[in-house]
């Protein structure tokens, strides 16, 4: 018997193995938990007044405290592990937002077809099976298209180029 | 070879007469491309109606196309934020209203400061704020409304489009000028404000007089005063704060700006273009019908009012966020 | 009959061939805003703005209008074949849209949705030709704790929205609900969560959130997806194309209550089309007998809200032109659009401008009957969109979601925030988190408090406003009901449960 831990820590340490088995779940657990400190930190910063008469932060800090709470619900959820088993790739994830960060950075300052024809070929890049030679027809035709599309016919007060 | 490379040097000596002398040389000649006319707030509200309209006349006048663009966001201070940076060659023209003199005073946000940042062209049109009330309440005269107020401290529900926005000024005035007290029910936007009052929920709605007009005239609102100077040409016998004895001017102006270091001549050719689009009967047609003001203002004029305006709302904002009724959004 | 001989006025004008012309050009360009991601009917309207200074009124406001309610009709059209939807109001599409297109009944989805738009137009155009005046006084009276009243119910059907966990259902609610948040407080003015930045006080865009967390978030999870879930051509044969009997018995009563939830937010100003076709995709699950079915490729799942978010489309013209208030900023555009050329509507506009309003609604009929016309063969192009690698469709996808969420403000902030939307949206697709509770949570989030605090202040903090007002109390009650019911099925659930494990 003396060998044997006590029961807390047991449960403890079983609980922790639990968890630690569910890396989704406990991903989940961190990002709502954080989400709701985070959304609390704020809402603190504004008044709260009372329940007859609320101020600014009477809402956001309700939401807060359920946030957390819920938070820890979803430790003990049985759907907890639901989600897309999504093959590991960091690429396009990478990628595709700065590709369009770029897009975000150009299209006001050379226009929308500079703009474009980077999107088209930065985005591109995601796919490593994209062959160069398609991947420069694509950047030729998407933004003449996109060109087509949005400042000749719908007339929209976007420049195609800007010099 | 050498024709290669006279060709190619005379092509990058064009592109650098056209970068870098531009300005130079367009001196005589402006404009000489499309003005872009920025429009910080949606499309189809009175602002951006009047402002198409003096783009359509100043195209006449100026021979370029003046393309009105809708910038909208954060009370116009997104598409005034934008105006205010760009290039000072007459070639971006922001329309303004009282927000811009505001702005600063409600939010620790908003860094374009008027009198600062732009040059101002002219003021052509605007619309005035006036008292308007439901017809079946205890009041019929300006002065009973301000009376029963007196005597009802807080009894009275004023509507506004919203916390801090231009038009909620105006019951903060009235409140300020003569001591009376409102209790001020926030909407989200004039609309929702406007059915309020229609629906009876608020006693009273801060919206522009354009809106409720046909309710006014249906009988289910009316307007006890208007808060301009002088009459309003269109309802000459309703009477104004200020032949009441209370200093509440609060006029929705349109002006219009371009960023300040604009060449001065440019800003005079602007202004022309400007009083001959509101000198036309179309534009004038429409601001009878939705009994705008016209009284046209040139740079000087216009440079003057915005430091009288500038003085006017910063005292008030300032008195109403230390009396607590108002708050500095950061 | 006074209506019939109104609407034969009213066919008189919308028939003639300047008119008619005018009319085919507003569906038309609606039909086009509607199917490219991102971009609404908003910046188009604009654009044909200045045009109408040269029309007749009725000739712009029929045009107008046609591009309003046509952009509804093609909007369901991506969220179907690509998962990424065409306006905020056809995400809720996505749901059971795509799952359809993936089991190669794309056409049927894409012909069934046409039906239930025209469907749901129809009968609410009805709406405004018999009822628009008291009905606008019923829209008049709906004051603030009616619209929290109202508000509250939707957000407790939002629970219904998501298949999976309950409880990250409740989390993304309750993002939803903060990132509405964002930005000026209504009532008290002060900003909140904007961290000093100007372009977070105007408040987190709608579209920018949709595009993200559906759009771009799906394209993320596809690229280099190989294998099964694409279709070839040889899957679309014309018969892929035939709604079964069941299917259009499956739908029917779905189209009926969503054209009635539709006609319901619609006649509301400030709610519309979104909040429509999200409310009542959570209806029909709640009502259908076969729920598990939804999530998974369910006719009634995209059927019911097409109907609701057209049918409200509709019925916004009931606020708007009867006494003048725009219900959303296409609507006040239009009101300006009229005010150029002198007719400023109000409550006497459809006696004083008869004629106007009588065309206006005969072109609708004309107009939906040409939307009908011209989606429907537009679908077997659509469709073959699905057989296109995604290797080459993705870029595409890209520059369209790029360049059409930046024309709604024309401001370079909304691209950003669908970049952030769009890698948040893929990390909680990884983690199982649905995506629909939250943007109803975003939609529905501003409005509940809004009202429940303005109430308070016009009550002066008595609670009894919400009780003693008989159209809040009696949704509050249906409120109430509705938690009985949830938790008395959940009860039943568990006893079936634990009957069947006999331990």
């Amino acid at each position: 018997m003396s060998s044997e831990q006590p029961a807390p820590l047991r449960l403890l340490t079983r609980a922790i193995a639990a968890i630690a088995a569910r890396p989704r779940v406990l991903a989940s657990f961190a990002i709502t938990f954080s989400f709701g400190a985070m959304v609390l930190t704020e809402a603190l910063n504004y008044r709260l007044g009372t329940l007859h008469r609320m101020g600014p932060g009477y809402f956001p800090t309700i939401l807060g405290i359920g946030l957390i709470i819920l938070s820890f619900t979803l430790l003990f959820e049985r759907n907890g592990e639901d989600g897309e088993r999504l093959p590991a790739k960091f690429l396009p994830v990478l990628v595709v937002p700065v590709a369009m960060g770029i897009f975000a950075f150009m299209i006001e300052r050379y226009g929308v077809y500079p703009a474009t024809t980077v999107l088209v070929i930065v985005a591109g890049l995601a796919d490593q099976t994209f062959r160069p030679v398609f991947l420069l027809l694509m950047a030729l035709l998407v933004p003449a298209a996109v060109t087509v599309i949005f400042v000749f016919l719908l007339g929209l007060p976007i420049k195609p180029f800007v010099w | 070879m050498t024709t290669t490379r006279a060709i190619l040097s005379a092509g990058i000596a064009a592109l650098f007469v056209t970068a870098v002398g531009y300005p130079a040389s367009a001196q005589d000649s402006f404009p000489s491309q499309p003005i872009t006319m920025i429009v910080p707030f949606a499309p189809g509200a009175d602002t951006d109606n009047s402002a198409r309209l003096i783009a359509r006349g100043m195209e006449e006048r100026l021979g370029q196309p003046v393309v009105v663009i809708n910038r909208t966001g954060a009370g116009g201070q997104i598409g005034f934020a934008e105006g205010a940076a760009a290039d000072p060659d007459g070639y971006t023209i922001t329309v303004a209203t009282p927000s811009i003199v505001t702005g600063p005073y409600l939010s620790s946000a908003v860094r374009v400061r008027v009198l600062e940042d732009f040059e101002p062209v002219a003021l052509p049109a605007g619309t005035p704020l006036a008292v308007i009330t439901r017809a079946d309440r205890p009041w019929s005269t300006a002065q009973e409304f301000l009376d029963y107020a007196a005597e009802n401290p807080g009894e009275i529900l004023y509507g506004n489009p919203g916390e801090g926005s231009f038009s909620h000024l105006l019951p903060l005035a009235i409140e300020s000028a003569t001591g009376v007290e409102f209790t001020h029910i926030a909407y989200q936007g004039g609309g929702p404000a406007l059915v309020a009052a229609l629906g009876g929920e608020v006693d009273a709605a801060a919206v522009g007089i354009g809106g409720a007009v046909e309710h006014i005239r249906e009988g289910t609102l009316q307007v006890l005063a208007f808060a301009t100077r002088n009459r309003y040409p269109a309802f000459p016998d309703t009477p104004t704060l200020h032949e009441m004895g209370h200093d509440v001017e609060t006029l929705t102006w349109w002006g219009y700006l371009v960023p300040k270091g604009t060449p001065q001549d440019r800003v005079e050719m602007l202004a022309d273009a400007i009083r001959h689009a509101a000198g036309k009967p179309e534009f004038l047609e429409t601001a009878e019908r939705r009994t705008w003001l016209t009284d046209y203002y040139g740079p000087s004029e216009f440079a003057e009012f915005l430091v009288s305006e500038d003085a006017r709302y910063g005292g008030l904002i300032e008195r109403m966020i230390e009396r607590g009724s108002l708050v500095r959004a950061n | 009959m006074d209506l019939f001989s109104n609407l034969q006025m009213g066919f008189s004008i919308a028939l003639s061939p300047e008119i008619l012309m005018y009319c085919f050009i507003g569906v038309t360009l609606g039909t086009v805003v509607g199917i490219l991601p991102g971009i609404g009917a908003l910046a188009a309207i604009a654009m044909l703005l200045p045009m109408t200074y040269f029309l007749s009124p009725a000739a712009a406001i029929i045009m107008l209008a046609g591009l309003y309610y046509g952009a509804n009709y093609g909007s369901s059209t991506s969220a179907i074949l690509l998962n990424i939807p065409g306006a905020p109001s056809s995400a809720i599409t996505c749901l059971d849209g795509y799952p359809m297109a993936r089991q190669g009944r794309a056409g049927v989805a894409l012909i069934m949705t046409t039906l239930a738009s025209f469907a749901g137009s129809s009968m609410s155009i009805l709406l405004v030709m018999a009822f628009a005046p008291p009905l606008a006084q019923f829209a008049i009276n709906f004051g603030s704790p009616e619209y929290f009243s109202v508000m509250l119910l939707g957000l407790l059907a939002s629970s219904s929205l998501s298949q999976g966990s309950f409880f990250k259902g409740m989390v993304m609610v309750f993002a939803g609900l903060l990132l509405g948040m964002v930005g000026l407080d209504v009532n008290s003015g002060v900003a909140r969560y904007t961290y000093g930045s100007l372009n977070l006080q105007a408040g987190i865009s709608i579209v920018a959130i949709a595009m993200g967390i559906f759009g771009l978030a799906e394209v993320l999870a596809n690229i280099g997806m190989r294998g099964g879930n694409r279709i070839s051509m040889k899957d679309l044969g014309w018969r892929t194309y035939i709604p079964t009997r069941k299917d259009l018995k499956q739908s029917f009563f779905p189209i009926m209550r969503g054209t009635a939830v539709g006609a319901w937010f619609g006649l509301l100003p400030g709610t519309g089309s979104a909040i429509a076709s999200f409310i009542s995709y959570a209806v029909e699950k709640r009502v259908s007998k076969t729920p598990e079915r939804f999530g998974k490729g369910a006719i009634e799942g995209i059927t019911a809200p097409e109907a609701a978010n057209n049918s409200a489309s509709q019925a916004a013209f009931i606020p708007t032109l009867t006494l003048g208030i725009p219900g959303d900023v296409v609507m006040a555009l239009m009101l300006g659009a009229l005010m150029i050329h002198g007719i400023s509507v109000g409550p006497r506009t459809i006696i004083e401008h008869a004629d106007l309003f009588w065309a206006l609604v005969a072109s609708f009929w004309i107009g939906n009957f040409m939307l009908l016309v011209l989606n429907a063969p537009l679908i077997f192009i659509w469709v073959r969109l699905i057989a296109i690698p995604y290797q080459v469709l993705y870029p595409i996808i890209l520059a369209l979601v790029c360049v059409g969420v930046y024309s709604v403000n024309f401001n370079t902030f909304d691209i950003y925030v669908v970049i952030v939307a769009g890698i948040i949206g893929y990390v909680l697709r990884v983690l199982g988190f649905p995506a629909a509770p939250m943007l109803l949570g975003f939609i529905l989030g501003p409005m509940v408090e809004e009202n429940f605090r303005r109430s308070l202040m016009l009550s002066r903090g008595s609670f009894d406003i919400f009780v003693t007002r008989p159209v809040s109390a009696s949704l509050l009650a249906a409120g109430l009901l509705f938690i009985i019911i949830v938790a008395w099925a959940a009860m039943r659930e568990r006893q079936k449960l634990q009957d069947k494990k006999p331990d």
